[in-house]
């Protein structure tokens, strides 16, 4: 929609980062210890870094900050929060944004207690929609591990479709498995 | 494939290993960097590499090729490929990432502009898949080419990379956004040495 008053580019800012069920706001210091918490959850690492190994309090929060900082162009980072209570609830960014290409890279950290209920799915859906409507991206991508149906399932919810198998690409409990690339592209895009 | 059983059998397994069919893989020399930084920054070579079509002033990249040569630690590699049939030098390949658990690592390469066409490249690649697999125990080597580089894509092909997918509009040239093909070649579907 053209944001042509006041009114309008008002609207837009205000609903820019607000979905059905989440909402994505600028990252506290009060968030990173249970979202490094999070990260190193060993029911959590088998699906975001197929290594199980737990870091020391700490060490993990450097790199949310710096994502979280908002600092360049290039890359966005937030906190997801329950619009119902206010709740953190994960946290979700885009990486990599730069000319020519328009092309960035979405991830997403979960609660493992909020999983299955749709929130993901929520939050990657207003992710894109900032990529596309705030950073002029052309086209956005991740990568999931094969095994992680419950993901792959809420990527392509919010209408992302799989591009590559890269096969044998990860080692996880004692053998290689599969990682995809998943992408959606501003032209297939349905707000 | 198994590991040398003798002082004779150790001594072949060496000299035979960056060895192919047409080009050998060797260390880079100081003298093939004026050339090698010139076909970087070759517009036409770029439209096949880098996509952007941005020459930068010679040497800029001499470090660059240094530092993917030095063949310092496990993780990478860089050689020069030189034509057995003269010497000369031919191209340039690297291999980098390469990580455990994953054993998974990429590459690249880089031919003389006036030598293509002629099977050098599908050889030098022959030749680094080899020693991916049986110097580094890699289980997977990956690379990138642009989906419009048809001659490259058919040359991994004979060297035994198998397309796994396209990463839509991910390259932007001449004007246009532009599809990369992702290829790979797996230990296990590997056909072992390049005769």
């Amino acid at each position: 929609m053209p944001i042509d008053t006041s009114e309008a580019a008002q609207a837009y800012g205000r609903d820019l980062l607000t979905g059905e069920r989440v909402r994505l706001r600028a990252l506290e210091d009060a968030d990173v210890p249970a979202l490094e918490r999070w990260s190193a959850d060993p029911r959590v690492q088998p699906l975001q870094q197929a290594v199980v190994l737990p870091r020391p309090e700490g060490g993990g929060s450097a790199p949310i900050r710096d994502w979280g900082a908002n600092t360049a162009s290039d890359s966005v980072g937030f906190a997801i929060a329950d619009r119902s209570d206010g709740a953190l609830l994960g946290f979700v960014g885009l990486r990599g944004a730069a000319l020519p290409v328009r092309a960035a890279r979405l991830a997403i950290g979960l609660d493992p207690d909020a999983t299955g209920r749709g929130l993901g799915t929520d939050a990657v859906r207003v992710m894109v929609r900032y990529g596309f409507l705030a950073m002029g991206l052309n086209r956005i991508d991740l990568e999931v591990f094969a095994y992680n149906t419950r993901a792959i399932r809420a990527y392509e919810r919010a209408g992302f479709r799989t591009e590559v198998v890269r096969r044998e690409a990860l080692y996880a409990d004692g053998g290689f498995a599969d990682e995809l690339v998943m992408a959606l592209l501003r032209r297939e895009w349905t707000p | 494939m198994s590991a040398p059983r003798s002082t004779d059998e150790a001594v072949r397994y060496g000299e035979g290993i960056l060895v192919g069919a047409r080009v050998r893989l060797r260390p880079l020399r100081e003298d093939d960097l004026a050339r090698i930084d010139a076909w970087w920054q070759d517009p036409e070579q770029q439209a096949l590499q880098q996509g952007a079509i941005r020459p930068r002033p010679a040497g800029t990249n001499t470090d660059l090729f240094r530092r993917w040569s030095a063949n310092e630690g496990r993780a990478g590699a860089g050689f020069s490929v030189e034509a057995l049939e003269d010497g000369a030098l031919v191209g340039h390949v690297t291999l980098w990432g390469a990580t455990l658990p994953e054993r998974d690592a990429h590459v690249a390469i880089m031919l003389a502009p006036d030598r293509v066409g002629h099977g050098l490249g599908s050889d030098a690649m022959r030749v680094l898949v080899r020693w991916a697999f049986l110097v580094l125990g890699l289980n997977r080597v990956q690379l990138e080419v642009f989906a419009h580089n048809d001659r490259a894509r058919r040359a991994y092909a004979r060297a035994g990379f198998v397309e796994e997918g396209v990463r839509r509009e991910a390259a932007f040239i001449g004007g246009a956004f532009a599809d990369e093909v992702v290829m790979s070649v797996l230990r296990a579907d590997w056909a072992g040495d390049p005769g």
